[in-house]
């Protein structure tokens, strides 16, 4: 073995304490890269229905693993140089040039990238399998495993981590070729700059936070929700490493102005070293709070619309088996058209064996509309900032007959069913809804028995059902949208998915060619929903998201804790001579427990603390966003954020508590 | 009553697995008065940092006492420990030993907030310190940013600020350069004669010169002493340089 080779290896050797986190870092990394890519790879062999979103999902998945290995990795291989700025320099005076301790990295950086891979794609290999189970079992995906070794997974592992090594070992290398060799040898023991606070950093950052806070509060529109929640972000991150990097600086410096609070022994050697270790570490809590945060809001947001697909599927199919037919506005005016065609759908599923049952049925008409003059009018700019109304027209005789009710109403009459917000729209019973064009409505009354299919709640602009005598006359009047038949019914057990209508399927039952007078077709379209198979759909997309939120949230966690880590460990070094001088001077050893736990304490709240703050205030904004993904439980939403941040914050003591004892261990010594 | 009485102080380091043995202290016996300067030299090796350690209650002894004011070190619960230290003893390091992480008033406070006085007493107790070791002018600074001098006279400041019985310095002058270190042992001396006792370990003669007595360690023991008498620094210089010529000739000393 060559020279270089040997102390390349003494090199990771004698440096274990900080190499071996790092090795861990990496190999799990790889892991993580490769188990997401060869899932991947899994689901698309089996090229399954509903495996298809994942399969993209799990993409992404990788491509922010990846960026996120660079980033961290890079994070900790930085300590891992510092650390070692004395050895360089020692080699340097021993009388190896630059170019010999840069051989020495490279076979360094090799091994390190060599055995991270290894190991990493070994291990990834290994729990791919159980990473399998738990993926499809939350995708409710009812299949069995079938993941195997993927060549095309390690390989892009290799690629990926390649890149990101050969990045690492350049910029080391740069950081050499830029130090000399006295420096080297210093580097470990200057003199540090007293923290300085700036002010206006501080000032700024507090604006940015109450900014942004401001935004997730008072948003309305959930458009506008998406684009702002990304400023927001934005405003969040820059205020956290404000705050955490000059604010805390600056409140220690106002606690030390005040003597008499200052100079007490339980608060001087804290107030005192928390503002240098704000200084050096800020960067890295606010890391660390921004983690954490990017952990409780991802999985807020996964695990609640996961919960929340049986909620929102209930709500948006009213049965089992949806059709609805877009069709000729003749097919309304003409005498029983619509029936002649309900009932040949009834008759289609009866014969395909689906024994049709609890049947419903509706015509309907759809409007969205602007407030203009005091009127609701027309409108097709559904992005539109301003408020919109809808409207859906529904014929009363066959709300009567699939409701089982006998109202009666006369023209220009209306009931009323609030799908959302309907309190926007009107106030009760003798209310007028004015509608240009179409005409105006008295409301008669309200009905909450109503069930709509496609009409979605939670869009955040008021929509209602507006139940009328007749819709024949209005359909004439409306040329815009195409009046629509709803027919829904449930299926004996088992045949949930055995119905499937198509346009030209079934045409024994239904005539598609069928034209009206005027020579158009009846029937323009159709959609059809199966409730069960929407269901494995939306388990499909959301437990794939959930899944890959949890996969990240591990990730991200993970990092947290070696951040934490790779801290104790080098403030420990850092901090014990100091203590050793305390202790001379007369600070028993109980004192300086005291004052490390005191100082631990604060630190490991910190991150934690305002990463709960920003998860609530997140919440409002999330929600409306959420709302756009037709999530409408706000609810389950508060019970899954605050779990989350009760599971989190368990984890992180957890984790606190391991790591505070190495520290304390090493500042003991 | 002497202020301090060493007595038979004997320290056997044995190591780990109780394999070898080194005596750094074999039977070293002294007694220091109160007000006086008195300069421990010895070569390195010869115990005098175990002596030091040993008197400031860092370490224990294996046999032997040493007595403060007539009260045994080795009586104290490792819990009184600190405060002891604290209230009766004061040091000053080689390397300073100011926390970086203060600046140079909250160093020379530390001992006082340790026991528990306010800022307005620990302040008027400042004053006339900083005063007379010319340091009022940094007090606002950080360790970093003042002279190696500066700093050691702020160590000076912090360990006499406690008031205590006697101020054990460890090797004061060897960081500093000779115009530093001439006016820190003047200030050493003038604080002595203020009425503090001082116990200094050296390995520099002029520094021993301007004690009241020096004592020679080797060892493991004190091998001899000479007070000053009458002599002036230079006199007592010739006379310490004297002596270790011997000393490093390993013969006897007659006086």
């Amino acid at each position: 073995m060559s020279l270089y080779a040997k102390l390349a290896f003494s090199g990771i050797r004698k440096n274990k304490q900080i190499y071996i986190p790092f090795f861990i870092t990496s190999v799990g990394m790889a892991a993580v890269y490769y188990i997401i890519s060869s899932l991947g790879q899994s689901l698309i062999r089996r090229n399954m229905y509903g495996g298809r979103t994942a399969v993209i999902l799990l993409e992404l998945g990788s491509y922010v693993i990846a960026a996120f290995s660079l980033l961290f990795l890079f994070y900790t291989y930085s300590f891992l140089t510092r650390r070692r700025q004395r050895e360089f320099g020692l080699y340097n005076i021993l009388g190896m040039g630059k170019r010999h301790i840069a051989v020495i990295m490279a076979i360094e950086t090799a091994i390190t990238y060599a055995v991270s891979l290894i190991l990493g794609i070994a291990f990834g290999a290994l729990f791919a399998k159980l990473f399998e189970g738990v993926m499809l079992d939350i995708m409710g995906l009812k299949v069995g495993y079938e993941i195997r070794f993927s060549w095309y997974s390690a390989a892009s592992a290799a690629l990926v981590f390649g890149i990101i090594f050969a990045l690492i070992l350049a910029f080391t290398l740069f950081r050499i070729g830029r130090t000399d060799p006295i420096e080297l040898l210093k580097s470990e023991q200057r003199g540090e700059k007293p923290p300085r606070a700036n002010p206006v950093i501080g000032v700024v950052g507090v604006l940015l936070l109450a900014g942004a806070y401001y935004i997730a509060l008072t948003v309305e529109q959930p458009l506008e929700a998406v684009f702002l929640f990304f400023i927001a972000v934005l405003m969040v991150i820059a205020a956290t490493y404000m705050l955490f990097v000059s604010g805390s600086v600056l409140m220690c410096a106002i606690l030390k102005r005040r003597k008499n609070y200052y100079y007490r022994e339980s608060r001087f050697v804290s107030i005192s070293s928390m503002a240098f270790r704000m200084k050096r570490n800020g960067a890295g809590l606010a890391s660390i709070c921004i983690l954490l945060t990017m952990v409780l809001v991802t999985i807020t947001s996964t695990l609640s619309l996961y919960k929340n697909v049986e909620n929102m599927i209930d709500s948006t199919h009213p049965r089992e088996v949806n059709m609805s037919f877009y069709l000729n506005p003749l097919a309304i005016t003409t005498d029983g058209y619509a029936e002649r065609l309900k009932n040949g759908a009834i008759a289609a599923a009866s014969d395909a064996g689906c024994d049709p049952r609890d049947i419903i049925s509706y015509k309907y008409l759809w409007i969205n509309t602007e407030m203009a003059d005091g009127k609701y009018e027309e409108t097709f700019m559904y992005a539109d900032m301003k408020m919109q109304y809808e409207f859906t027209f529904v014929q009363l005789s066959d709300y009567n007959e699939s409701f089982g009710c006998d109202y009666t109403l006369s023209p220009g009459e209306a009931l009323v069913y609030d799908v959302d917000n309907g309190d926007l729209v009107y106030d009760g019973a003798g209310d007028v809804i004015d509608i240009d064009t179409i005409g105006s409505f008295k409301i008669v009354g309200e009905v909450d028995d109503f069930e709509p299919f496609g009409l979605l709640s939670g869009t955040s602009h008021p929509s209602v059902v507006l139940i009328i005598d007749d819709i024949s006359g209005i359909v004439d009047s409306y040329n815009h949208h195409l009046p629509t038949m709803y027919v829904g019914f449930n299926t004996a057990p088992g045949m949930e998915t055995e119905f499937n209508l198509s346009r030209y399927s079934y045409s024994d039952y239904i005539d598609w060619e069928e034209t009206a007078e005027d020579g158009d077709l009846y029937i323009y379209g159709i959609n059809w929903q199966n409730k069960t198979a929407d269901t494995d759909d939306y388990m499909s997309l959301y437990g794939g998201l959930l899944f890959l939120g949890i996969m990240l949230s591990g990730v991200f966690t993970v990092a947290a804790v070696l951040i934490i880590y790779y801290k104790q460990i080098t403030e420990g070094y850092e901090d014990r001579a100091r203590f050793g001088i305390m202790q001379k001077v007369g600070l028993s050893e109980k004192q300086i427990k005291k004052s490390v736990n005191a100082q631990m304490r604060a630190v490991f709240i910190m991150p934690i603390a305002a990463a709960a703050m920003h998860t609530v205030f997140a919440m409002p904004i999330l929600q409306k966003i959420l709302k756009q993904l037709e999530f409408n439980n706000d609810a389950l939403l508060l019970a899954v954020a605050l779990s989350s941040v009760a599971v989190c914050a368990l984890i992180y003591a957890a984790i606190y508590k391991l790591t505070a004892n190495s520290y304390y261990k090493i500042v003991k010594n | 009553m002497s202020m301090l009485e060493v007595r038979h102080l004997q320290k056997t380091y044995t190591s780990r697995f109780g394999g070898s043995r080194v005596e750094a202290l074999r039977d070293v016996n002294f007694t220091v008065e109160a007000g006086e300067f008195v300069a421990i030299m010895g070569e390195s090796g010869s115990g005098k940092t175990t002596l030091l350690n040993i008197l400031a209650a860092l370490d224990k002894p294996t046999g032997g006492v040493v007595l403060l004011n007539g009260r045994a070190l080795s009586s104290l619960r490792d819990s009184e420990l600190s405060s002891f230290r604290r209230d009766n003893l004061g040091f000053v390091f080689q390397e300073f030993n100011l926390l970086d992480t203060f600046t140079i008033e909250d160093n020379i406070y530390l001992p006082l907030v340790l026991a528990g006085k306010k800022y307005g007493e620990m302040r008027a107790r400042l004053d006339p310190i900083s005063k007379r070791l010319r340091i009022a002018h940094i007090l606002k600074k950080y360790p970093y940013e003042v002279s190696g001098g500066e700093k050691q006279r702020a160590a000076v400041a912090r360990a006499i600020i406690t008031e205590p019985q006697i101020l054990l310095a460890d090797e004061p002058t060897g960081a500093l350069d000779s115009h530093a270190t001439e006016e820190l042992l003047s200030m050493l001396a003038d604080i002595n004669e203020t009425g503090q006792t001082i116990l200094m370990v050296t390995h520099s003669i002029k520094a021993a010169s301007r004690a009241g007595r020096v004592l020679f360690i080797r060892d493991g023991e004190v091998f001899h002493q000479i007070y000053r008498g009458g002599c002036t620094s230079e006199e007592l210089y010739a006379k310490i340089s004297d002596t270790l010529t011997v000393i490093a000739g390993g013969g006897e000393v007659s006086e």
